[in-house]
């Protein structure tokens, strides 16, 4: 007996301390969000400890995914129950799919019940982020797509070409690409391109819009590279590789070959003009003017949102929905701009006069608020990365020459045919 | 309890972690997943059943499906041969009694050991057309740039490339052993006869080596149909689906594509293909494979 007594008194010991500890810890609501790494984790840390101050009661437990796992990290995520609480979320990573499935939470009620303003909000990306009429992401940001080309002011002057102007053409560009294309010490291969091709995702989305293109039709269920003005799109894209031979291969760029001044002119969006900023070349001066407009006019995008969303599964929603607000409110959304990510979707921020002398920030701002562009379109079954995927490896064989424009224009169109049937 | 069942009790605990392993996380998830390739399932909610049509739809509607086939038939034609060949000489090469054989045997076998990504990475720049090294160096001597990895002709022969380097020197060990497991007493009994370099490779060497050489034929074979990280890392699949190996489409349909029901049939497909690939090797090696204690 002698000898368990001290055995028992640290038994209860250590009881009394959970005992105590316990309820402390027991209050605190505990949020698990899955955010993505990098420029948003900066970010958001950045305006943590305000969270804290207003909310002592949430407890936030991050999980930071690089931009390229995203999409897969989600989905195990979802699959294994896993996915907590709030999500940070974009078009582009299966949001409308998710939605399909039932698995975010309406915010409608929430925001009536807070009487949250959604007015300076830009109506198209709320419209764009209701998936059969519910809300189920609130954007912090928007961008109006590739909407604006990169020009380098030194290689243009050195070649002795015009500047580019907001009312430049497709023509005005190429022309001044074939000028800019140069073997400038001799050895004769070219080094300097005169454009870095627009071939990538969302810039081969603004060539098609731009010639009044597109790849899917209104009812997200056929079709529409097989149209007059998606194929001029394409035929356009080939020649400037076939027949200009006005820009490196994409996949064999540098990440930045007109940030290095491997090419003079690029087609940019708004993420683009930080990065520039960050890798390019010293003694080169650079500018951002409006797209040049294609045969149907300026016309780019697709635009694009960041935003946040409940998942349904989560049992915290409440303390996730004080975070949204949070993240929303002034001071973080004017930081967000000031670290030159992209727009809020307050319009009123993004005209604050702080960033009006900003690099490209009013070029921008006038193609959202003139809505010079399209909102991503959306497949009717939600199967966009697989979409995606069909129109890119088709037109990576058209652009390598391995099949003629006719004859590839047809086998895209029906591998996207295909990825629309399937339910 | 009797003495025999006692044991055996044992033998089968002893064996239990093993064995719980096996079940639950093999064999568990193997037969869920052929259930899961006759039906329709996303990951999310409950697959349901469609029968054959995942099968169907591989066989007979999809040309994803054959290109990715035709792709790991190309790089499997192309691997195969050339890792055999290659880590067979180099086996040779560090079995001869040169100075300093054990530093080039461990330098041939670094590259089985450093991770695939971190490798994968390097040779992405090894290859690349504008200012890779590779090119760099064939324009040095007069040769023209070659587009590696940027075009659909020359994209598998650069990811064969890369995975000869991988895979190489784990193959070449296993060969060294296989070298020096072989009778020295026949090569002496063969200079006697006065058998030549090549009368001793064909008619010592080879035969006595043939298990081993059974051994790595069938790892390299299942190895290259399964060929997915340098795909995945060094080109995506591109340019133009001309690297979408089958395992690269089947992680597609699984993991970006919301299709579990179709992949799982696409892994069975694959795993009857190389089976019978694998069968079909045992049953031609009784014509080949000499083992000395037949």
């Amino acid at each position: 007996m002698k000898k368990r007594l001290p055995r028992l008194t640290s038994l209860a010991v250590v009881l009394l301390i959970l005992v105590c500890a316990f309820p402390a810890y027991a209050s605190k609501t505990k949020l698990q969000v899955i955010h993505r790494a990098v420029i948003h984790e900066e970010w958001v840390q950045r305006h943590l400890e305000g969270f804290y101050a207003e909310n002592p009661d949430i407890e936030v437990e991050f999980i930071w995914i690089p931009t390229g796992e995203y999409l897969q990290k989600l989905q195990v995520l979802f699959a294994s129950g896993t996915i907590g609480d709030l999500v940070e979320m974009n078009p582009s990573y299966n949001y409308g799919y998710f939605a399909k499935e039932g698995l975010w939470t309406d915010l409608e009620p929430f925001i009536a019940q807070d009487g949250f303003d959604l007015s300076p909000f830009y109506p198209t990306a709320l419209d764009a982020a209701r998936i059969n009429g519910t809300l189920y992401m609130i954007p912090f940001s928007i961008h109006p797509g590739v909407s604006a080309l990169f020009y380098n002011k030194t290689l243009f002057e050195k070649a002795g070409v015009e500047l580019p102007t907001a009312d430049w053409t497709y023509d005005d560009w190429l022309a001044a690409a074939k000028a800019l294309t140069l073997d400038t010490n001799g050895d004769g291969k070219i080094d300097q391109y005169g454009m870095q091709a627009p071939i990538t995702w969302p810039s081969i989305m603004t060539v098609f819009h731009s010639f009044g293109g597109g790849w899917i039709d209104e009812t997200g269920t056929k079709s529409a590279l097989n149209t007059e003005a998606s194929v001029d799109a394409i035929q356009w894209m080939a020649d400037l590789f076939l027949k200009h031979k006005v820009s490196p291969w994409s996949s064999e760029m540098v990440a930045s070959p007109f940030a290095t001044g491997q090419v003079a002119t690029m087609l940019g969006g708004y993420w683009d003009v930080a990065g520039t900023a960050n890798l390019m070349q010293e003694g080169m001066e650079w500018e951002v003017v409006t797209a040049p407009a294609g045969p149907a006019g300026v016309i780019t995008g697709p635009s694009s949102f960041d935003g946040y969303a409940i998942p349904a599964a989560s049992k915290n929603k409440e303390a996730a929905w004080k975070l949204i607000k949070y993240m929303l409110g002034d001071e973080r959304l004017y930081d967000y701009v000031a670290s030159g990510l992209n727009p809020t979707t307050n319009g009123e921020i993004n005209s604050h006069p702080d960033f009006q002398g900003l690099k490209g920030h009013t070029t921008f701002i006038k193609s959202l608020d003139e809505g010079n562009y399209i909102p991503t379109p959306m497949p009717a079954n939600f199967r966009a990365g697989e979409l995606r995927s069909a129109v890119i490896s088709g037109l990576e064989a058209i652009l390598l020459g391995d099949v003629p424009v006719s004859d590839g224009v047809k086998q895209i169109d029906a591998a996207v045919q295909r990825v629309l049937d399937r339910p | 309890m009797k003495a025999s069942r006692r044991q055996a009790l044992q033998g089968y605990l002893f064996i239990s972690p093993w064995l719980i392993g096996f079940l639950v996380f093999t064999l568990g998830p193997l037969l869920y997943s052929l259930y899961v390739s006759f039906s329709e399932y996303s990951l999310f909610g409950s697959p349901y059943w469609t029968g054959l049509d995942n099968y169907q739809r591989a066989l007979f509607e999809e040309p994803l499906f054959w290109k990715s086939l035709k792709n790991t038939l190309y790089f499997v034609a192309l691997n195969v041969p050339l890792s055999i060949i290659g880590s067979l000489l180099l086996a040779m090469l560090l079995n001869q009694n040169i100075r300093g054989k054990t530093v080039y045997r461990t330098m041939f076998y670094i590259p089985s050991i450093t991770p695939v990504v971190a490798t994968t990475l390097i040779w992405v720049w090894i290859l690349r057309s504008d200012f890779g090294l590779l090119n760099m160096m064939l324009e040095k001597i007069g040769l023209p740039a070659v587009p590696w990895l940027s075009s659909t002709r020359w994209a598998i022969p650069s990811l064969v490339l890369i995975s000869l380097w991988e895979i190489g020197g784990q193959r070449m060990l296993i060969f060294l052993a296989g070298l020096q497991g072989i009778n020295q007493e026949l090569y002496e009994a063969a200079d006697i006869d006065g058998g030549s370099v090549l009368q001793k490779f064909f008619h010592i060497t080879l035969p006595m080596l043939s298990p081993t050489l059974l051994f790595n034929l069938i790892i390299s074979i299942i190895s290259s149909f399964n060929v997915f990280t340098t795909a995945f890392i060094a080109t995506k699949g591109g340019p133009a689906n001309a690297t979408l190996f089958y395992v690269l489409y089947l992680f597609k349909n699984a993991f970006e594509w919301f299709q579990m029901g179709y992949a799982s049939a696409l892994a069975w497909l694959l795993f009857i293909v190389v089976f019978a690939v694998t069968v079909l090797q045992f049953v031609l090696s009784k014509r080949w494979v000499y083992y000395e204690s037949e």
